[in-house]
């Protein structure tokens, strides 16, 4: 088994960006991509069980956001995600050459502002067709009636976000505010740290790499398509980020336990000197931290449990996807 | 005339038998033998029809399985002797072998319908039936009686002359068994030596509890250092002994004496024990969080003014801020002082509850009760389990509900 750790320094990136401040340890990262790499083949096994039962060989884009279609937090980012890219790829082909990020962005919001039907009136011309194609879901509502549903994307015609989906965004949005307060107080340099820390993934400009990595060859027949691995990027980063940041609530409620006690058994800290060591540092996110938060992302929903009450019998679980 | 008698009997294999006194008398260790040949004379049909008549003259030999008794005859004439009682004699021997009758009501039923010589024919007519009850049964007829059997129909015989000197010499040799023998060594099949899976649970335990060592086939694995691994592995102190969890060097002790004793010489690699405590701890976090789930209040985020005190706990009370505040009330207008008490009181409920939380306890009954709900936290009930269940304190009301009281 190969025991070298191929991605500390993204996981690095990764960890820096969720939350964690200090430096996280090797094993930590060792810890985090044994956990990342058993995520990814669990997913593409069972990916690959979802488009054996529709009767392709290939995964399809679709199997991979069936897997984690409760969350709808993530599913949403991940179709944001795949727009981005699409409207990427498109401006790359139209404009025949680099394109200016920010006329991109320009144009986009422009576009995204005024409803389709005002029509392209933006300075690029004609040729800029804004097309944000978003990926169909099968399971959807909206997908399970013989004759199209009309897109509720306008804001007048369409009942609005529903309660499921503004939980969903509030999730997105804790994170950004999240973000955006950590980031208020850096410097020029550090935020452009922060920024290319931002960027990290274990898949971009790397499919060869993470292929090789995660044993694809061995889990599926059919070698699958740079979506899939783009996509299998971004799922990778949410587990990172997702395990940092439950990781970092352990560590805390052990340290709430440890201050409880040491409170309770009268040793009071003594004054603060100023030579003192900072406190914050010696204590980074450990492995244990790591497996603990794992283990609590796997507990299964009341829901699941709950016809088994008052039986018996073995109980078949499954690893869950994060 | 004794061709006559043969031809009477019912067998269909009368034919090639003929009576002879002499084969007869010799045939039978039984004294009451003697008395066989002259009954034939007077042979009658009817009775029992499966009995045979004794075989032509063949040399005598030892192991020569013994003839069927003449008993039609003895009964006959023991039938003729008894008169009008032989249907009551009947019953009583039926009801004696039926086991309706003990040995001594035997006797005293006997005794009334017996004389001293009866006595005699009695106990030769038991003792021929028993006599014949052990050697070979008749020849079948396959439910045909013998005046209705077609030669196709008569049970097959073996050839009497083979020719072959060494069949003819099996063959007497195997005929010189006791027809038990025969039978024996008929029924042999090719699993005949080989036990089946043995059903019995005593047999499986003490072979699982008992200690296996592997046979090595290679001669550089030194065979003293298994074995000692494996005596070892059988000290190392268990969980249960020390309470504590086990940690590497335990684990890899007892793991490397478990593979060895199922055939793994190989050993095992040097991260082994660390997984496997690693599993151990997920899996007993698993169960407790688990158990705490079920066991320990919450508190709501709805009703963010309940507090609900553990489950087991009988004096489980519902303590709401609404009802401190009406006791409250209540007794203000009493007065200060009872007021006072009562608002003191509620103070130090509420402040014991909170701290309740924060020490509460889990109990051995807490765990009962949250494996009755869920034994499957465990993977399977074992023996702690229901040794856990049966060690509870029950409330007698429990076991006895009072019936209720109809009006």
């Amino acid at each position: 088994m190969s025991d070298k750790y191929r991605y500390k320094p993204e996981i690095q990136q990764m960890m820096f960006v969720s939350g964690e401040t200090n430096d996280p340890p090797t094993e930590t990262t060792a810890v985090i991509e044994d956990i990342v790499r058993s995520q990814v083949v669990e997913m593409l096994l069972q990916a690959t069980a979802q488009a054996a039962k529709r009767g392709s060989r290939s995964i399809s884009i679709e199997d991979l956001i069936f897997l984690i279609r409760h969350d709808r937090a993530k599913v949403n980012r991940l179709r944001t995600y795949l727009s981005w890219k699409d409207v990427r790829k498109n401006a790359k082909d139209q404009e025949g050459g680099a394109v200016e990020g920010a006329d991109l962005l320009e144009d986009v919001a422009g576009a995204a502002a005024a409803p389709a039907a005002t029509g392209p009136a933006d300075p690029v011309g004609p040729k800029m067709k804004y097309r944000k194609s978003k990926v169909k879901l099968p399971w959807d509502l909206t997908n399970m009636f013989p004759e199209p549903v009309p897109d509720a994307e306008d804001d007048d015609g369409g009942a609005g976000p529903d309660e499921d989906e503004l939980e969903a965004s509030l999730a997105t949005l804790q994170r950004l505010k999240s973000a955006d307060e950590r980031t208020r107080a850096m410097t020029k340099e550090e935020y452009v740290h922060w920024s290319e820390c931002r960027q990290a993934s274990f898949t971009f400009r790397k499919g060869k790499r993470f292929r090789e990595w995660a044993g694809i060859s061995a889990l599926t027949d059919s070698k699958p398509n740079d979506d899939i691995i783009d996509i299998l990027g971004f799922l990778t980063f949410e587990i990172v980020a997702v395990l940092t940041e439950e990781a970092i609530k352990v560590k805390e409620a052990e340290d709430e336990m440890e201050m409880r006690r040491s409170k309770r058994t009268k040793t009071r800290k003594t004054e603060r000197f100023l030579f003192d060591p900072p406190d914050e540092d010696q204590r980074p996110v450990l492995a244990k931290h790591v497996t603990e938060a794992f283990r609590n992302l796997q507990r299964s929903k009341p829901k699941q449990q709950a016809l088994r009450n008052f039986s018996g019998g073995l109980v078949r679980t499954r690893t869950a996807v994060i | 005339m004794l061709a006559q008698a043969a031809s009477r009997t019912s067998t269909q294999s009368a034919a090639s038998h003929a009576v002879n006194g002499s084969a007869s008398t010799r045939a039978s260790p039984q004294p009451l033998k003697k008395t066989a040949s002259p009954m034939m004379q007077s042979a009658q049909p009817g009775g029992h029809a499966a009995q045979t008549t004794t075989t032509t003259n063949t040399p005598s030999k030892p192991q020569r399985p013994a003839r069927r008794i003449e008993v039609e005859q003895l009964m006959n004439d023991f039938r003729r002797a008894l008169g009008t009682n032989w249907a009551q004699y009947r019953e009583i021997i039926t009801s004696f072998l039926t086991g309706h009758l003990t040995r001594i009501e035997l006797e005293c039923e006997l005794s009334v319908i017996l004389d001293k010589s009866m006595v005699r024919m009695h106990n030769q007519f038991l003792l021929a039936s028993l006599a014949n009850a052990l050697r070979d049964p008749p020849p079948s007829t396959n439910g045909l009686p013998a005046w209705n059997m077609r030669s196709k129909d008569a049970p097959l015989r073996i050839a009497k002359n083979s020719g072959d000197p060494v069949v003819a010499k099996l063959k007497s040799e195997i005929m010189g068994f006791t027809p038990r023998e025969r039978r024996r060594i008929k029924a042999i099949t090719r699993d005949a030596g080989k036990k089946g899976p043995i059903p019995s649970t005593i047999v499986l335990t003490k072979q699982a509890r008992s200690v296996k060592f592997p046979s090595v086939k290679d001669k550089e694995k030194s065979k003293t250092n298994i074995t000692q691994e494996i005596t070892q592995s059988y000290q190392a102190p268990l969980a249960t002994e020390s309470f504590e969890l086990p940690d590497t060097d335990n684990m890899r002790t007892r793991i490397l004496g478990i593979a060895y004793e199922h055939g793994l010489l190989d050993g095992i690699a040097n991260d082994v024990p660390d997984i496997v405590l690693a599993g151990l701890e997920y899996h007993l976090r698993d169960f407790l969080q688990q158990l705490l789930d079920r066991v320990r209040p919450k508190k709501h985020k709805k009703m963010s003014d309940t507090t609900f005190v553990s489950l087991a706990n009988a004096s489980a009370q519902f303590i709401t801020h609404t009802s401190t505040k009406e006791s409250v009330n209540g007794t203000a207008e009493n007065g200060v002082k009872p007021g006072a008490a009562v608002v003191n009181g509620v103070k130090a409920k509420r402040q014991r509850s909170q701290q309740y939380e924060d020490e509460n306890i889990i109990t051995a009954e807490d765990m009962a009760l949250a494996l009755e709900l869920a034994p499957h936290s465990i993977v399977e009930p074992s023996g702690p389990l229901y040794r856990l269940w049966d060690v509870m304190l029950r409330d007698e009301i429990d076991d006895f509900p009072a019936p209720s009281i109809q009006q």
